[in-house]
């Protein structure tokens, strides 16, 4: 046996140390990294159950890891991981939960929620095909639309007008009403600094295209300077259409600097309001309060929610188009306010949900979640690492999602 | 034991003494590359704090407390894991060659064993295997002596202890060699198994049909990459996500049970009907 | 038997082979021979199946070869096909743990007719040495047939006379040999079969005791007259 020293000595100690090494870390914790707890100030710990904080830790010295933090579980991913490949933490929780309920109508479709649809009968899904390599111009629409309770699916293309027009075309929003769809898009002219604002109506049944219509060009200059147009996110949780569009135009004017250099300078924010129904375009200014920060905004119904930072910490402010008034504020004050320690928000079903971006061993991390119509706070509570002495001092969590469970 | 047993004993030990020579320099240069770190380190902390009189905090907040991760980034450290990967790259090569080249034409021999041949090209690649993993076993022996070298010459209040398993959460290049779970270690060796059986059938079409071999060799190659990652290419070209990720995963399982079959297949054809000494 | 059947073979555009058929029978010594070597090595790599032929066939007692076909057949290049740095000891250890038809004792018989040391390194022996070994690890094989090729070329006269002694020596006996050469003179009296090969096919085949009773020639005479007409 002696001959065969070399084949048994590099088996054996193979097995040893790599079985050894596996069994290890199965056996052992998930991982060294901390234990990160949601604790609550005040509130329903209820609200907090399906929030979802997807964020960066880094110890000391060490690279960064993917976190998700829910009110009892830390997960933390592992970026060179096969295995996050194929079930990554990133997708967003909605389309988790339709690839989920209609796999095989989700097939093929990619993590974004702007072209889908859903109420109680429907779910649509209306893109635009940006195209194959060899006609990078050819856009299509592409639109399906599966009835839940027989689960049939409806589906057409359509090709863009004026297709060869435009450089891109993204989807914005779809909504869906009485056999009426319209896509929302924005879109950018080819050769020209220009881009545009659409509404495509289509009448599913006959799989036609019913209009195209330019509501706006969000990026437009002229002698004194510049403007561009932000769409303000709009969310239907009752599944109700949402009866208008609206976006945050802030315009520039040129400034002659003292050293002579020429700079544009931000003189207003205008808020643009369409009317689905009437077609109506209407522009407005914005009061004074609202600083317009458009990707923290968001409109359900006839009313605009913006959050915003503020001297105390953070406010929401809803705006109502039809009253052009403030209709309430409220102040998340209690959040911390620190350096380099802005906030990130999220509305999800009526309620905004607010963390600050940032928190270490000196400042910790807040949570605030708001009921929208009413202003009232459900609940307050910070992100904590559960035993501190364990990590490293100089550790750091950067928050860049949040995102609410369905 | 077998033959086939024997001639895997018989292919490492071909190479034990150059494989012998890797792992005696991977412990000595990682054990000094860690003696090295950890004296230099002590050495400027001392220095920064009972000399310059800067406060331990502050010195701790611009270096950063020591750990194996110091150690790992140095080429102490990775100089001989690269070079260990190098010889063996080179090797996947040597392996074959080497029986044909020189005075002493072996391939006779192994050509007139009465085994199976194609369990002459087995033998060969479960050796490379086998040298592969002994040397990530040596490196998972070695980390665990190295942090405790560390311990004893950094003090406690200087450094950041680690476990194995940290020690390679953090550090990509290791992860890669040795990760963090079981299921992934044995898809990405046997993702590296089936591209060593790739460029063996590669080098027996070149043994078999010599100048001609290489262009069959390289077609033989481009193909196996072409079947193994054409969902991929497919849904690129098209522009279309049709699979879901673990339907993509699975697949390529699959497709990669099926080019190692293809490629063994193919080359116990070649290693019957074709090969010339 | 070892049946030749119509082999060709080509290098590239080059016949090296065309269209040989002979037959070589156990208990008989057949020599291949032929002025340029090109083709001979071949056919007996050919029947080895270290080299395929582009058309014919080959069969070892009826059977094409196959991997129990190496029991009973082997080959005895004009190279030694051991690893320079093995021992002989070790050479005949890797032969006996292959090879079931390995004869142990016949090995150590070999060993002292040609006075080789066991624990000798295969790089350090003469040229006639090594021949010598290569001769052994064939010879030591219970094997029908023995291949093999070139076994006199570029070695010394007196390593010459004791592998030809060989030949008459019970460790050939009832076996079949093929036997590549074309210094004809040491084993002329030896050769019970003659094939003559020139450019790749068989120009005539006969057998030396008819020849040598018949007509009264040597297999020299025979291949004077063959190849200067």
């Amino acid at each position: 046996m002696m001959r065969y020293w070399k084949i048994i000595s590099i088996t054996i100690i193979s097995i040893f140390a790599i079985g050894a090494f596996y069994i290890q870390s199965a056996l052992a914790e998930k991982n060294s990294f901390p234990d990160y707890t949601i604790t609550t100030k005040s509130g329903d710990e209820e609200a907090v159950k399906r929030l979802m904080l997807q964020g960066t830790y880094y110890g000391e010295g060490e690279q960064g890891q993917g976190v998700t933090i829910q009110k009892n579980e830390v997960a933390y991913s592992n970026n060179n991981s096969l295995l996050e490949l194929i079930n990554p933490n990133y997708i967003d929780p909605k389309i988790k939960r339709l690839q989920k309920e209609y796999r095989s109508f989700m097939r093929g479709k990619e993590n974004n929620i702007a072209p889908f649809y859903e109420n109680e009968k429907l779910l649509v899904y209306a893109d635009v095909d940006l195209g194959s390599m060899i006609n990078d111009s050819d856009f299509t629409f592409d639109i399906e639309v599966l009835e839940k309770e027989s689960d049939e699916t409806e589906a057409f293309e359509l090709d863009v007008p004026e297709k060869n027009k435009y450089a891109y075309i993204y989807v914005e929003a779809v909504q869906m009403a009485e056999g009426e769809l319209k896509v929302i898009t924005r879109q950018s002219v080819k050769r020209l600094n220009q881009n545009e604002f659409h509404v495509y109506r289509f009448d599913v049944s006959t799989q036609k295209l019913i209009s195209d219509d330019l509501i706006a060009s969000y990026q437009e200059e002229n002698d004194i300077g510049w403007s561009y147009t932000d769409l303000i996110s709009s969310s239907n949780t009752s599944g109700e259409e949402n009866k208008y569009i609206a976006f945050v135009k802030t315009i520039l004017e040129d400034v002659q600097g003292e050293d002579g250099e020429v700079y544009s300078e931000e003189v207003a924010k205008e808020l643009v309001t369409y009317n689905l129904e009437s077609k109506q375009m209407k522009s407005t200014e914005l009061p004074d309060e609202i600083n317009g920060e458009s990707h923290n905004a968001v409109l359900i119904g006839t009313m605009i929610y913006f959050g915003q930072e503020s001297e105390a910490g953070g406010e929401l402010i809803a705006y109502n188009i039809e009253s052009e008034e403030i209709d309430s504020s409220q102040t998340i004050d209690q959040l911390l306010k620190g350096e380099n320690n802005g906030l990130l928000m999220k509305v999800h079903e009526g309620k905004m949900y607010v963390a600050n971006y940032f928190s270490d061993r000196k400042t910790p991390g807040g949570i605030a979640i708001i009921e929208l119509d009413t202003g009232e706070k459900l609940y307050e509570g910070f992100v904590n690492v559960e035993n501190p002495k364990t990590v490293p001092p100089g550790y750091e969590l950067i928050l860049n999602e949040i995102m609410v469970q369905e | 034991m077998n033959r086939f047993l024997k001639l895997v004993n018989f292919e490492l030990g071909r190479f034990m003494k150059i494989y012998l020579a890797l792992i005696g320099i991977t412990i000595i240069s990682q054990i000094a590359g860690v003696i090295i770190k950890s004296n230099s380190y002590v050495e400027r902390a001392n220095e920064a704090i009972y000399e310059d009189l800067i406060p331990k905090e502050d010195f701790f907040a611009t270096e950063g407390l020591m750990s194996m991760l110091h150690v790992l980034r140095s080429v102490w450290f990775m100089g001989p894991i690269a070079l260990c990967i190098a010889a063996l790259i080179f090797y996947v090569f040597f392996i074959w060659y080497r029986d044909w080249f020189g005075k002493n034409t072996f391939i006779y021999r192994l050509l007139m064993l009465p085994t199976a041949r194609i369990q002459i090209f087995l033998s060969k690649a479960v050796s490379i295997l086998l040298m592969v993993f002994g040397l990530v076993a040596i490196q998972l022996i070695l980390l665990p002596i190295e942090s405790v070298i560390l311990k004893w010459i950094v003090p406690l209040d200087y450094r950041i202890d680690m476990t194995v398993g940290e020690i390679i959460q953090n550090f990509r290049e290791l992860q890669m060699l040795i990760p963090s779970t079981f299921i992934e270690f044995v898809l990405y060796y046997g993702a590296g198994m089936m591209a060593v059986f790739i460029i063996f059938t590669a080098i027996l079409f070149e043994r078999s049909f010599r100048l001609k071999g290489i262009l069959f060799g390289a077609i033989f190659v481009g193909l196996a990459v072409l079947v193994f990652f054409s969902p991929i290419l497919i849904m690129e070209i098209m522009q279309t996500y049709y699979l879901y990720p673990i339907e993509i995963f699975i697949l390529e399982i699959i497709l990669g049970l099926v080019v190692i079959g293809a490629s063994i297949w193919t080359s116990h054809f070649l290693l019957k009907k074709k090969i010339t000494v | 038997m070892i049946e030749v059947k119509n082999i060709s073979k080509k290098y590239g555009r080059k016949k090296v082979l065309n269209g040989v058929s002979f037959t070589a029978n156990k208990g008989e010594i057949t020599s291949l021979i032929g002025i340029n070597g090109v083709g001979k090595t071949t056919i007996l790599n050919a029947i080895m199946a270290l080299t395929p032929v582009n058309s014919g066939e080959i069969l070892i007692n009826n059977e094409k070869i196959n991997k129990a076909s190496y029991e009973k057949i082997t080959f005895i290049p004009d190279a030694i096909t051991m690893l320079p740095q093995m021992t002989i000891a070790e050479a005949m250890q890797f032969m006996q743990d292959f090879y079931e038809s390995w004869n142990q004792e016949r090995a150590t018989e070999l060993l002292g007719f040609f006075k080789l040391k066991e624990s000798n390194k295969i790089s350090s022996l003469s040229k006639g040495n090594t021949a010598k070994v290569n001769l052994l690890l064939g010879l030591a094989l219970d094997v029908d047939f023995l291949l093999m090729d070139e076994p006199f070329s570029g070695i010394d006269i007196f390593s010459r006379e004791q592998i030809a002694e060989v030949f008459t020596s019970h460790l050939i006996e009832d076996r079949g040999v093929i036997i590549t050469t074309h210094e004809i003179n040491d084993i002329e009296h030896l050769i019970d079969k003659v094939i003559l090969l020139d450019e790749g096919t068989v120009i005539k085949e006969f057998n030396t005791e008819e020849v040598r009773e018949n007509e009264g020639k040597s297999v020299i005479d025979v291949m004077r007259e063959v190849y200067r007409t």
